[in-house]
């Protein structure tokens, strides 16, 4: 008797596929060799910041800066990534994570990174901020490398920048 | 005829593939047996092969070369069913429930009716062995382990087969 094992060689099998099957993925094909290359990626550079509750720091970020849920993801450890924007720029939120050296400025007692955030009117933005419970650290004003600036820091130990290019005419006052 | 050679690497691709598909389609749906899972890796095998050649790495493309790489996206798909089997401690013969499509392409001997009815590891290793005909050196490479490790999955394996087979006789 046959081994059972040895029928079932067979090496080569062809089959039809379902039709609307091979035509969709013909289709998916053909946009797959007209994508552009990866090498045409923009360049972008996006600060991740290390909080310890990223849920209020992202609830912070809305009400100071008006930012907006670009995407939020809870990780099964319970960890949260989040991207916010403010405008076009975006900057992601997560948990600190001591394992990888990741602490936010409070943890450390200190910060190596400032935010800098220009937008049309910084001084509605750092009342915003202060009002969601930012401190001052310098209040916004004429500075004379050509920029109303100022500096805060959000309840996370986080400072931010805020300002914008004067124009000719107050650069002239 | 067209200059451009994306126009052109994109054509050839093209026919390839009309050429292809019912080769590296027909040899997953008769391992996994699930119009569904057959469609699916058969969509990860063109696409991924797409891909490369986007990024103009043509490399020995053949269908003997997307036949190799559908046995890789097989081994893959049977090693996430042996996890989840093994999430849900499965016994042998409940693996069967996981081809609900009709699967009526293809005629039902009882060797392949007992394949089918086995856990994922050991179809993966049975399916390698027997219906590609890979030399035991060759399964080992495509599951990963150890040459020691497959000889004793295949030892396994050949019992559980058998085991069912005589079953099946017995009913």
């Amino acid at each position: 008797m046959i081994d059972p094992l040895d029928a079932l060689h067979r090496p080569s099998s062809p089959a039809e596929p379902r039709a609307e099957f091979a035509a969709r993925l013909r289709q998916q094909i053909e946009t797959e060799l007209r994508r552009e290359s990866i090498t045409e990626v923009r360049i972008t550079l996006t600060p991740i910041l290390a909080v310890p509750d990223p849920d209020q720091a992202i609830q912070f970020y809305k009400d100071a800066f008006g930012a907006t849920e670009v995407w939020l993801e809870r990780l099964p450890g319970g960890a949260v990534y989040g991207e916010l924007a403010v405008g076009d720029a975006k900057f992601e939120v997560t948990n600190e994570a001591a394992e990888h050296g990741n602490l936010g400025p409070q943890a450390l007692g200190g910060t190596s990174v400032r935010l800098s955030l220009i937008c049309p009117d910084p001084d509605a933005v750092a009342e915003r901020a202060v009002a969601a419970g930012a401190r001052i650290i310098f209040p916004i004003t004429d500075q004379p490398y050509g920029y109303r600036q100022g500096r805060i820091e959000d309840p996370f130990g986080h400072q931010w920048l805020i300002g914008r290019p004067l124009d000719q005419a107050e650069q002239a006052r | 005829v067209s200059t451009d050679p994306v126009d052109d690497r994109a054509e050839r691709f093209l026919a390839l593939y009309d050429r292809a598909l019912p080769e590296v389609y027909g040899y997953l749906l008769h391992r996994c047996g699930d119009v569904s899972v057959a469609e699916d890796l058969t969509s990860e095998v063109f696409l991924a092969a797409a891909r490369s050649v986007r990024r103009d790495e043509w490399g020995d493309l053949s269908i003997a070369w997307l036949i190799a790489v559908a046995r890789n996206k097989l081994v893959d798909h049977w090693r996430r069913k042996a996890r989840e089997e093994r999430g849900l401690q499965v016994m042998a013969t409940d693996s069967a429930t996981e081809d609900v499509t009709p699967f009526d392409q293809v005629e039902e001997g009882r060797a392949w009716a007992t394949l089918r009815r086995l856990p994922a590891q050991y179809r993966a290793v049975l399916t390698l062995r027997y219906v590609d005909g890979l030399s035991v050196p060759e399964v080992a490479a495509e599951l990963g382990r150890t040459l020691h490790a497959t000889e004793s999955l295949l030892a396994r394996a050949r019992g559980a087969f058998r085991r069912l087979y005589q079953e099946a006789d017995d009913d």
